[in-house]
């Protein structure tokens, strides 16, 4: 039971971080292409590559989805609520990230639209989950993020701080002039979320590992 | 219980120490100053005609002719091309794109490649440079015209007069211009009974006060005044340039330009003699650029009206020319000049060292003789083996070869290697003074470093004076010879001239001595070549001097070359030295401040307790949320932190006092050698390293010495089993600081510096939200626990008893962020500083105004009352000062209003307005500062309690930055001003708010002041300044007085800049002071402290960063206006710290002293 989902973890882990090198990849390729050609006439390794990284992408929500409502596991009522919640948690993180973003310094006059994109996607990352998890915001309140219970709850509790962490972190590449590509704007934060979301999970899976282990022979 | 107050020196001697502190930060700031800004001694020395004399060749006298003017010409022997006048037109800021003439398809594809379409607006406007050009590409030449930095104009043309390579440290000049103390080319030309003229920029008259023999100055401050300046210029010059060839007779008064309100018509016939030398400033398209940047439909139009101008100035002078050709008059050779003092950058700004600014234009074109002698035929060039050959009408051009005969310069042109064709030359600025003065016949001015321009003395000097035919037999008979010579001897002149000054600087200040030979000898080969040139066959003759000009050029250029590493280099030894006192002070200062952040004993049983109480903390022990607040929040019985109250003396820390004794001696040591640290040109490293390894002996012999103190505070502190442990959020808020300073190295983070610090500012606060709420989760599921357990615990019960607000902490993440959007929007809008009218709206400025007021109204409680109850908001005393503080700002909103909508007032109500309104804020707050003052030491006897004089402490606070400072803030500020104060006082009173639990021991937490001193800073920027000197918000100067004064406009200045810093200090003052709980000084001292540190290690970073990038690109440009604007910034703030401090502690040592009971501090 629990090396069930710790798997998962480990797997969906993996996935992000292909996602995460298909940036820089794409990027440099595409760069590169363009003054050559128009893009339908990408190289056949470089259309296998970003296949699979749209195909990692999908599955990598996917997982997020139906770990976070717990949709396999639980009966269709609750399944239901919980994805109503899951919607809940993204509609009102949402605005928060937004604004909270505008008040560190985003655009908030001509690139609007995508900041409002990403924050949609922490919406989705962090609100989400979290909504999905909690029955009432007084008990995403209570525990706090980082001390409470173990367990799958801890999961979600560490891949919300680890979005927001690797969001946060992404944000130092932005003003630096060295005019990259992937320096356009919410696209270091996406990238941070996502790797401090697969961070996150990483962290309690070892936590797990370890902690079960060694519980066990104290335990004993 | 009683609080130690047996020990109340503990703050004193903090104190002192954090005041030593600061003296060594400051005394370190200056020493690293020294190293980094160089400075130059000014010799004073002037140049004079008899110098000739002493020249090591002497002057071929055989040529004799008669000079060309009635003055005779100095230094210029007569085989010198000479004009007898010049017309010098500076166009401020003439980037040498904006004159450059490009074909209409080049400019095509440039727009194209760049995507500027914009360029339209400054590219091709002043075409006459190219129809010039190509009439006669011998009478006209353009330059790539290269400043020095820093590009600003003073310090031009300091450097376009004097020829010496200026220092940084002159900056402060462009507040307060003085006059030039060294020689220069004005002086030079008055010597020599040259009459100038001058018309435009102000700042001439400023830098040669009564030079000018008539002169038409206008004021240069204002740079949103296009057109004052260049519209006084045009209205001058064409009678000006007309007057000079009018026969003397037929000057009536009745011609005199009657309408260009001169004078009035009293002028002497002294006055109406022609002028020599005009000199016309245009200032417009330095305006235009600070305004509107210089691709703008302003800018065209601007260029557009010079090019009408200079057309304008052109032909009158040829007309001249004709008509005095035509009555058989003598021509006048007239030289005119057109060159930008500096570049600018594509926002128009200057002063740095980038390509846009320091690459300016020079034109030269003469209406009469040939500049530089024209090829009439490629085959004839330079005199060299071409000349053997018949049939070929040819004229000399000037060529330089390199060693390996490669064509470098052909003319005034640098010939390109791909494919043959050849480019504007690149001259630097300095160039230009030894030109023209041997060109109009002065001396060389004493401290000039610029070498001639060869190819305008290459020119056959036969021309001079001469109406010039169109072929000259016999010069072409004579060969090169005489052009060779020409230039030999111009070199001459330069060469003495130079090599004497370094000599004579050599006396005055050291020189490196290798170089210095180096450099003699250099010169002695050239005099020496040339030597034997002069003296030897006529066979050899031109071979051999064009041998000597190859010597003298390269004593030019080497002499150049040392000029700019002496006084450009930088004394790293001294830089270095800085740094670590810096460094040392640093440590020092955290000696005394950090412990008082750092979680006290605690028994160990009892956080095992504490700890295991509680289930969720068993996995994550690592992860604990330790702020210090959480563990003495309990012992309110105990003094508040009892390891900074009671363990912390000074004689206890064995530390602190290595670091205190080492920088005492250092200290003694530098001073002991005062010579030492005001003396340039040696490597003081190799003097630096032995001084330093001398302190930290002494240092260490003391360390050792006191070795038996250090074992007893060792086991003192096993005792109280103290022990470092970091708790994760000042752990966090310390990561913060230090993300800042990486941040300093890197010139995109300083660029837009003012997002770095609202990000980082909002990122603690967001961390003090979370502590905030997760914090009363905590110690609410303690208290669930315990039910169970039955061990009440006293610190967790306590703490949520007394805060049972847990619910509302929530809702304090959307009061923070209102402020912070808001900021958003005063960061973006314009309205600070001059952008008055265009940015002045009256009801938001109105509703924030009444805000503030409000703010203000509910902050402030009565004096002396023990306890503030909801009635006491109406009681007299705080409806005094809110009624005084809302008649001043209505008093500044209506200065605003008139300024704004009132253009047709009558003059004398204008008058009261404009210098009135603003003088009679000013007195008053004076008055305000000195009644808080009196109110909080004098009339406020001791007898409160310990919360009253504290609350009494908070209120002198307040008023000070509400009553005395906040009115003349505003009003120096700009229309913009009361949104962004208002920002600020949200900001901090959320934070406060965020804090406030913790706050009930000593002293706020260390992230609450680390997110303080981010977002004081950022205020810094909000209100439209940055770390740049052309950020500078001059207009505030002229805030009620209509001309600039240094004191009064440099308080204005000052109060404009950094009066956000001191308005920040004063308000965390009272927000400490209102909500902490123990005594002021034991809670507003760690507080400063922090603030103080914080300020440290950013100048610190920023000084090593300064250090690192010496070598930069970008360093005059960026990071050494950072790095002033960063010592200046931590000066002030520990000058406004310190004295804080100092004045509340006398207050409370005097009550305590006073008072028959003292404040009883329970
Ligand atoms: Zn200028
Ligand atoms: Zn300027």
């Amino acid at each position: 039971m629990q090396h069930d989902w710790s798997v998962v973890v480990l797997l969906e882990a993996l996935l992000a971080l292909l996602v995460l090198t298909i940036p820089a990849l794409w990027e440099g390729r595409d760069a590169a292409m363009i003054e050559v050609n128009d893009s339908t006439r990408l190289p056949l390794p470089t259309r296998l590559w970003r296949l699979a990284g749209i195909m990692a992408l999908a599955s990598y929500t996917s997982t997020i989805v139906t770990h976070a409502t717990g949709f396999l596991e639980i009966g269709p009522n609750e399944a239901r609520e919980q994805s109503l919640r899951f919607v809940g948690g993204v509609l009102i993180a949402a605005p928060y990230f937004f604004l909270s973003a505008v008040a560190l310094g985003a655009p908030w006059k001509e690139m609007v639209d995508r900041t409002a994109a990403w924050a949609l996607i922490m919406g989705i990352l962090v609100g989400g989950p979290l909504g999905a998890a909690a029955p009432s915001l007084q008990q995403l309140r209570l525990p706090p993020l980082w001390q409470g219970p173990p367990g799958e709850t801890a999961l979600i509790r560490f891949r919300a701080l680890g979005c927001c962490a690797g969001a946060w972190m992404g944000a130092f590449v932005v003003p630096l002039d060295w005019a990259m590509p992937f320096q356009e704007w919410p696209l270091p934060l996406v990238v941070g979320a996502v790797a401090g979301h697969s961070l996150g999970s990483f962290a309690v899976y070892c936590d797990q590992r370890w902690t079960h282990a060694k519980g066990v022979g104290h335990v004993d | 219980m009683g609080f130690p107050s047996g020990r109340p020196d503990t703050s004193l001697t903090m104190l002192s120490a954090l005041t030593l502190l600061g003296i060594i930060q400051c005394f370190a700031l200056a020493v690293f100053v020294f190293g980094f800004f160089l400075t130059r001694q000014e010799v004073p020395h002037y140049s004079n005609c008899h110098d000739s004399s002493l020249w090591p060749v002497a002057s071929p006298l055989h040529h004799s002719s008669p000079p060309s003017t009635s003055k005779s010409p100095c230094w210029s022997s007569p085989i010198h091309p000479l004009f007898d006048r010049a017309v010098i037109v500076v166009i401020d800021a003439l980037r040498f794109d904006f004159i450059n003439p490009y074909d209409e398809e080049a400019l095509a594809t440039r727009i194209r490649q760049e995507g500027t379409r914009d360029a339209k607006y400054h590219l091709n406007k002043m075409p006459v440079v190219r129809e010039l050009m190509a009439t006669d590409p011998t009478r006209a030449l353009l330059y790539r015209f290269e400043a020095d930095p820093p590009t600003t104009t003073v310090q031009r043309l300091k450097g376009l007069t004097t020829g010496a390579l200026p220092t940084f440290l002159d900056f402060r000049q462009n507040f307060h211009s003085p006059a030039i103390a060294e020689d220069n080319l004005v002086h030079q030309l008055k010597q020599a009974g040259k009459r100038i003229t001058f018309m435009g920029d102000d700042t001439w008259e400023l830098l040669f006060p009564g030079a000018f023999d008539r002169s038409f100055p206008y004021p240069s401050f204002n740079t949103r005044d296009l057109d004052t300046v260049d519209n006084g210029v045009l209205a001058h010059l064409q009678p000006e340039l007309q007057r000079s060839f009018r026969p003397p007779s037929n000057l009536t008064a009745s011609e005199t330009a009657p309408n260009l309100g001169m004078t009035g018509g009293g002028e002497s016939q002294e006055d109406q003699e022609p002028w020599d030398v005009l000199i016309a400033h245009f200032l417009g398209a330095d305006h235009v650029g600070h305004t509107h940047g210089p691709s703008h439909p302003a800018m065209a139009s601007k260029l557009t009206q010079l090019d009408r101008a200079l057309r304008g100035l052109v032909e009158t002078l040829e007309g001249e020319r004709r008509e005095r050709a035509g009555r058989g008059e003598q021509v006048l050779e007239t030289l005119i000049v057109v060159m930008g003092d500096h570049g600018m950058t594509d926002d128009g700004n200057h002063g740095g060292a980038s390509q846009d600014e320091t690459e300016a234009a020079l034109f030269l074109y003469s209406p009469g003789k040939e500049l530089v002698a024209g090829a009439e035929d490629e085959g004839r060039e330079g005199g060299r083996e071409e000349r053997g050959e018949t049939g070929k009408k040819g004229r000399g051009v000037y060529v330089w070869r390199d060693s390996a005969g490669k064509e470098e310069e052909r003319g005034g042109l640098v010939a390109t290697r791909l494919d043959g064709g050849s480019v504007p030359r690149r001259v630097a600025q300095v160039d230009l003074v030894p030109t023209l003065a041997l060109l109009l016949g002065v001396p060389v001015p004493y401290p000039n470093l610029g070498s001639v321009m060869p190819e305008l003395f290459f020119a056959a000097a036969r021309q001079g004076g001469k109406v010039r035919s169109g072929s000259d037999a016999s010069l072409r008979e004579e060969g090169w010879e005489e052009h060779w010579e020409g230039l030999t001897h111009a070199f001459q002149a330069n060469a003495f001239q130079m090599h004497r000054y370094l000599r004579k600087y050599g006396e005055v200040a050291s020189l490196p001595e290798a170089e210095m030979a180096f450099l003699e000898a250099c010169h002695a080969r050239a005099v020496r070549s040339h030597r034997e040139a002069v003296e030897g066959e006529a066979s050899g003759r031109e071979e051999g001097l064009r041998d000597a000009c190859t010597h003298y050029r390269r004593f030019l250029t080497e002499a150049l070359a040392l000029g700019r590493r002496i006084w450009t280099q930088y004394d790293v030894g001294l830089m270095l030295w800085g740094i670590l006192l810096l460094a040392l002070s640093l440590v020092g200062g955290a000696m005394v401040v950090a412990p008082c952040f750092l979680p006290p004993a605690m028994p160990l049983s009892r956080s095992k307790c504490v700890k295991g109480s509680h289930p969720g903390m068993q996995s994550r022990g690592s992860l604990d949320v330790a702020a210090p607040a959480a563990h003495d929040i309990g012992d309110s019985d105990l003094p508040p932190n009892p390891y900074c109250r009671q363990q912390w003396r000074l004689p206890d820390n064995l530390f602190l006092r290595y670091i205190l004794g080492v920088l005492a001696v250092t200290l003694l040591v530098s001073w002991s050698f005062p010579v030492y640290f005001f003396q340039r040109g040696n490597d003081h490293a190799a003097t630096v390293i032995p001084c330093l390894l001398v302190s930290l002996l002494l240092g260490g012999i003391i360390c050792l010495a006191v070795r038996e103190d250090w074992k007893a505070t060792s086991k003192f502190q096993e005792k109280r089993g103290w022990s470092w442990r970091p708790s994760v959020p000042v752990g966090i808020s310390l990561g913060l600081v230090s993300l800042h300073g990486i941040s300093l190295f890197s010139n995109s983070f300083i660029e837009r510096e003012e997002s770095v610090h609202l990000f980082l500012g909002g990122s603690t606060a967001a961390l003090l939200w979370v502590l905030r709420t997760t914090k009363q989760a905590v110690y609410a599921g303690v208290d669930n626990s315990q039910a169970g357990s039955g061990g009440p615990d006293k610190t967790s019960y306590k703490h949520s008893s007394l805060h049972p607000d847990s619910h509302r902490a929530g809702f304090l993440y959307p009061a923070w962020l209102i402020p912070t959007l808001l900021v958003r929007v005063a960061f973006e809008a314009k309205g600070h500083g001059q952008d008055m009218v265009a940015h002045f709206h009256i009801w938001p400025t109105l509703a924030a105004l009444l805000a503030l007021l409000v703010g203000y109204h509910c902050l402030s409680t009565p004096w002396g009352t023990p306890s503030p109850s909801p009635t006491s908001l109406v009681s007299s005393f705080p409806t005094k000062r809110s009624g005084y503080l809302a008649v001043s700002y209505l008093l500044v909103l209506l200065y605003w209003i008139v300024q704004v909508e009132a253009q047709d007032l009558p003059l004398w109500l204008a008058d009261l307005t404009h210098l009135g309104l603003p003088r009679l804020l000013y007195s008053a707050s004076l008055v305000a500062f000195l009644t808080v003052c009196r109110t909080t030491y004098v009339t406020l006897g001791p007898g409160g309690s310990n919360a009253g004089s504290q609350r009494s402490s908070a209120n002198f606070c307040l008023d000070l930055a509400a009553l005395s400072l906040s009115p003349p803030l505003l009003l120096v500020l700009g229309p913009m001003a009361p949104l962004s104060l208002l920002c600020l006082g949200g900001m901090l009173w959320t934070l406060r708010k965020y804090c406030c639990p913790a706050f009930a021991f000593a002293y706020p937490s260390f992230p609450y002041l680390v997110a303080v001193s981010f977002l004081g800073r950022a205020f810094f920027f909000a209100t439209g300044h940055h770390s740049q000197f052309n950020r500078l918000q001059y207009s505030s100067a002229f805030v009620g007085f209509d001309e600039f004064s240094f004191v009064i406009g440099g308080c204005l200045l000052f109060l404009n800049t950094f009066g956000t810093e001191l308005l920040v200090l004063l308000l965390l003052g009272h927000d400490v002071l209102s909500c902490a709980s123990s005594s002021y000084s034991a809670s507003l001292l760690p507080s400063l402290g922090t603030k103080l540190l914080v300020s440290d290690f950013r100048c610190l970073l920023t000084t090593l960063c300064v250090l690192l990038q010496r070598r930069h690109l970008m360093v005059w440009a960026i990071f050494a206006p950072k790095f002033i604007f960063d010592a200046c910034l931590h000066v002030v703030m520990s000058v406004g710290c310190l004295g804080l401090l100092w004045g509340l502690s006398l207050k409370e040592k005097a009550w305590r002293k006073r008072g028959t009971a003292g404040p009883k501090i329970a």
